[in-house]
């Protein structure tokens, strides 16, 4: 009896849900507002690519060309580079859109992200940066609210559940048949979406890209499947537990707006309120007041120690007859202090972004969204700890540059003239600037990526054994009148 | 009369009997007063950075006032060497107060909500010497490309979630409110027959339905609107905020449309006779249009018909820019050093004091500025006053400005290209906002509120206005080799943000306020009509 009990209610649902007008409608509604924004993505992508690859390809040029007096000169002129977008940001771009999309690397300072998308937005589209992970995450449980609030209720209320109970149809059996016969149409309709994106994704990066994008794909699939199934069985256990459907209309949709708005919202706030943003100006002025203290302990007596311990190791009578040039190791000194100085600051930002970001994951516990949110950007390579990373990997670069500067300034021998040292630098400037390779940013693992989101999944994990439970509970005494 | 306002009472008190009408307009209150309480946090540590800001421009003032007259002291005033590094000398003045912040004071509305604060820096740095600096197209001109934001570390996920504060709360949330009290107007006194009864009693469908749109008119305004408006009140002057009481009637007016228009939108959906489930349902699907799937819609439209020139582009661009200026400013310098030597030329044979005295030469004796340099005739293109004959370091002063203004022409093309860009998608945005209430509502507040992207370009306007001003007072005394006086130096303005007036604030939001009441009303006019139908 038990299974075929099930396939017989799973066919049914499924027929007459294919039959219902509504999710017929819902269904295309829903698929086209997905297919358009998937276009979006991947237009967005692509255009957003090809001016990151120009500009960073052009700034490499910059680079190499730039005809300066001396190399320090050179580690102040800098360069630029450019935030890649990751490949999954067509589905989920995550903070994207918020973060800027370039850096300028100098000697002496690390800079913030600048030039953001959000920036250049009107005000009163702040709040239209959608995408294919926001129908999922909010319009597609709204959706299952609608269609699933009758599913026990509106039995009850035309009598059929009295019937079918009457007839031995276990209520565990009916939970389950009356899952999979939702599931599959609505799997019907995901699943050549999803086929559709990954084909979007090898069409505007490759099929190698694609192929490699393909576990990342597939666990983010599995985890919206886990966020929607959660959802749903809910709905289905609201439903068994009201007295009609207006009620399970009603109740879905408070929990619609609790766990989708009001939860993650609030999950913000208490994540502020406990680890508080730096403040951009006390973040500037500790910064300038550190190096401030560092600069009058010690500049011009660290330039003679340095001096002395050159003309010692050269075995010279004075600094003006060294082979070397004691500045070029001050500056690198100096490079380290205030890059360590810098970090530490940075280090402190970026630890409370990412306290937040774990707050924002523990609130899972009272909704899914934002534990899929959480799982969703970090999959997609847009979430807090992959532009800390980024942002690190850039300094890391910047360090890279300047030191092999200075080390280029140490090299330079003092006895010359300014005039002589300017002409050398000019004659091998290029050669000089080679040493540095071409920035080429490597985004983390997908094992890096899950590692930061272990809260968000193990939260929506949890969400969908206990819709499981609750359900389970719901059904047993399960009502007919 | 007096039966219908013994009707209206008594809708009254069953409407406040409900259990679950409290719960509502409870929660309504609360989410709009922690929304305050968040907002006026915020306020308070604006306040403190602009009082720093200030305090700080004042004591570089005063302090290089005082280094003036000490110098004064120690020399006859008719001896003072304006050609050396000493307090007098005009390049040493402008240096020593040169570098301030500027921060952008809170409005007087602030707590009301964040608005695009939290996006854009609302302190500025202007530090000198700062060659490489990009230039930011949100930010513009040369002049500012030596502002710097104070580094900006607000979380990114907090910029992608949204903070909570009263204009979300009004549009996301009011709505959302308003339909839990009033999806069920009649529908199941209908459906479980008790509107027979009371149809028995002479009271029209008409008549009961808008009685109990009054009734919920009446309860949301006074929880939603009122009780927090004297709570926004009460917060402003405990953090000593100036009180506005125009932007606080635009900001009624404004919140009261939006309330207005929802209850009316639900009258519109009760008269259709549907059942109450029917009702939440297509009422949440409208809240879902209205405030969700529209504004994407619009912003989509707004990318595709006006599409931006991508950032990695326009900094691309700036970097060559500001990288050509520069070369071509080395190119000047050396210019400037072979022309000063050709015209004084070095003697090694001479005592140490004579080539002291050559080096002071570079701040006193002139001549004619080399000629065909790219930098130097870019600034006396823009500077004709000033003579072709300067010295050393005039020159060298006058290359410095030469190279801004190259930078500035250079980009002249794609930053001009990026703010009709920008200016061609405000526009759009701004028509289309009137196709959606809540985007309607959330400018306008915002606009209010003085933390939108209006008061920020405002502010840098004035910013941009100051620096030239000032930089343009020191430039004729550089060039023109005039000290300075500690009292000249004293009436220079501090920087200070001039409040923009509420009029001008109320001339933009008239319109989206209008359209928002004009919407409502003609609602209330279809649900009027809908219902005399039944």
């Amino acid at each position: 009896m038990g299974w075929a009990t099930v396939k017989t209610i799973a066919a049914h649902e499924w027929r007459q849900l294919w039959h219902g007008r509504l999710f017929l409608i819902a269904g295309v509604i829903v698929a086209a507002i997905l297919c358009l924004l998937l276009g979006f993505g991947c237009r967005d992508f692509i255009e957003y690519r090809r001016a990151e690859y120009a500009a960073s390809e052009n700034q490499r040029r910059l680079w190499l060309e730039r005809d300066v007096a001396n190399a320090h000169a050179a580690a102040h002129a800098g360069i630029t580079v450019f935030r890649p977008l990751p490949l999954l940001g067509v589905l989920d771009p995550g903070l994207h859109p918020y973060a800027g999309t370039s850096v300028f690397l100098e000697a002496h300072r690390r800079n913030d992200l600048a030039g953001s998308l959000a920036e250049s937005l009107p005000d009163v589209l702040r709040m239209s940066l959608w995408n294919v992970s926001h129908v999922l995450q909010i319009v597609l449980p709204l959706l299952l609210v609608v269609l699933l609030a009758p599913a026990f209720a509106g039995e009850r209320q035309d009598g059929t559940l009295r019937l079918l109970l009457s007839i031995g149809v276990s209520p565990r059996h009916l939970l389950i048949g009356k899952a999979i016969g939702m599931a599959l149409p609505v799997m019907a309709v995901l699943m050549p979406l999803i086929f559709a994106a990954w084909c979007g994704i090898a069409l505007i990066s490759g099929l190698d890209a694609a192929m490699i994008a393909i576990p990342r794909l597939l666990i983010f699939v599995l985890s919206y499947l886990l966020y929607l199934a959660a959802f749903s069985i809910l709905m289905f256990a609201i439903s068994a537990r009201s007295s009609s459907v207006k009620a399970a209309v009603a109740s879905g949709l408070t929990m619609w707006i609790v766990l989708c708005f009001l939860v993650p919202r609030l999950a913000n706030e208490v994540g502020a309120k406990l680890y508080p943003t730096a403040v951009a100006e006390e973040v500037a002025a500790s910064i300038q007041s550190s190096q401030k203290a560092q600069e009058k302990s010690g500049w011009f007596d660290r330039r003679k120690q340095i001096e002395q311990a050159l003309i010692q190791r050269y075995g010279v009578a004075s600094a003006k007859d060294l082979p070397v040039n004691p500045m070029g190791k001050l500056l690198s000194e100096w490079e380290e202090r205030t890059t360590s100085i810098q970090n530490a600051h940075y280090r402190q930002i970026y630890e409370r972004q990412e306290s937040q970001h774990r707050v924002l994951q523990l609130s899972g516990i009272f909704s899914p969204t934002p534990a899929i949110a959480a799982v969703s950007m970090a999959l997609s390579g847009s979430d807090p700890q992959h532009l800390r990373h980024f942002s690190d990997f850039a300094d890391e670069y910047r360090f890279r540059m300047a030191q092999m500067l200075n080390d280029e300034s140490f090299h330079s021998a003092l006895g010359k003239s300014r005039h002589q040292l300017a002409a050398e630098f000019h004659a091998h400037r290029r050669e000089i600037y080679e040493r540095l390779p071409p920035f080429r940013y490597e985004s983390p693992s997908l094992e890096w990526s899950m590692k930061n989101v272990f809260l968000g999944w193990s939260a929506l994990v949890l969400w969908t054994i206990s819709a499981v439970v609750v359900a389970m509970i719901a059904i047993r005494h399960l009502n007919a009148f | 009369m007096q039966s219908y306002r013994k009707f209206l009472l008594l809708e009254w008190r069953l409407f406040t009997a409900e259990p679950g009408t409290w719960i509502v307009l409870v929660l309504m209150m609360f989410s709009a007063i922690g929304a305050i309480v968040n907002g006026v946090s915020n306020v308070q540590m604006q306040s403190r950075f602009v009082n720093d800001a200030r305090d700080d421009q004042k004591q570089r003032y005063t302090a290089a006032a005082q280094a003036i007259d000490a110098e004064k002291r120690k020399t006859d005033e008719t001896t003072i060497p304006v050609t050396s590094w000493t307090p007098v000398f005009a390049p040493a003045a402008r240096e020593a107060v040169y570098n301030f912040k500027a921060v952008l004071p809170p409005p007087s509305l602030a707590a009301l909500g964040f608005g695009q604060t939290d996006l854009h820096s609302q302190s500025f740095r202007l530090v000198n010497n700062s060659d490489d600096r990009p230039i930011v197209p949100t930010t513009g001109t040369h002049v500012l490309s030596n502002i710097i934001p104070q580094y900006k570390t607000e979380s990114t996920l907090r910029l992608w979630l949204g903070k909570w504060d009263f204009v979300f709360v009004v549009t996301y949330l009011y709505p959302l409110f308003i339909l839990a009290l009033s999806h069920d107007l009649i529908a199941s006194d209908r459906a479980t027959g008790t509107l027979a009864l009371v149809l028995a009693q002479g009271i029209s469908v008409r008549s009961l339905a808008l009685t109990r749109f009054l009734v919920r008119m009446v309860a949301v305004v006074v929880a939603g609107i009122a009780i927090p408006t004297i709570a926004l009140t009460v917060a402003h002057s405990l953090v000593g905020l100036p009180a506005d009481p125009g932007r606080v009637v635009l900001w009624i007016l404004a919140a009261t449309g939006y309330v207005f228009f929802w209850l009316a939108a639900a009258l519109v959906v009760n008269a259709l006779n549907w059942s109450a489930t029917r009702n939440a349902v297509v009422l949440v699907s409208l809240w879902t249009v209205v405030s969700l799937l529209i504004p994407v819609g619009a912003g989509f439209l707004v990318r595709v018909v006006a599409p931006m020139m991508p950032n990695a582009s326009f900094t691309d661009a700036e970097r060559f820019a500001r990288n050509e200026a520069n070369e071509k400013t080395t190119t000047a310098y050396e210019a400037m050093v072979e022309a000063f030597n050709r015209n004084f030329p070095l003697d090694i044979n001479v005592s140490s004091k004579e080539k002291q005295q050559r080096e002071l030469g570079r701040f006193t004796d002139s001549f004619q500025r080399p000629a065909g340099n790219e930098i130097l005739d870019t600034f006396y293109s823009a500077h004709p006053e000033y003579p072709a004959r300067l010295t050393h370091f005039q020159l060298w002063y006058a290359a410095q400005l030469g190279r801004d203004l190259f930078t500035e022409k250079r980009l002249s093309n794609v930053l001009g290209m990026w703010r009709e860009q920008q200016a061609q998608h405000h526009r759009l945005a701004r028509w289309l906002m009137f196709f959606s209430p809540s985007m309607l509502v959330h400018a306008s507040l915002t606009d209010i509120a003085g933390t939108g992207s209006h008061r920020y370009r405002g502010f840098l306007s004035q910013l941009d206005d100051y620096i030239r001003k000032r930089e343009s007072w020191f430039t004729g005394k550089i060039l023109k080799l005039e000290p300075i006086s500690s009292s000249e130096l004293l009436t220079q303005e501090l920087f200070e943000v001039k409040p923009e007036r509420t009029l001008e604030a109320a001339a933009r939001v008239a319109f989206p306020i209008m359209s928002l009441w004009i919407f409502a009303v003609l609602l209330l006019i279809a649900g009027w009509i809908r219902f005399s139908a039944l």
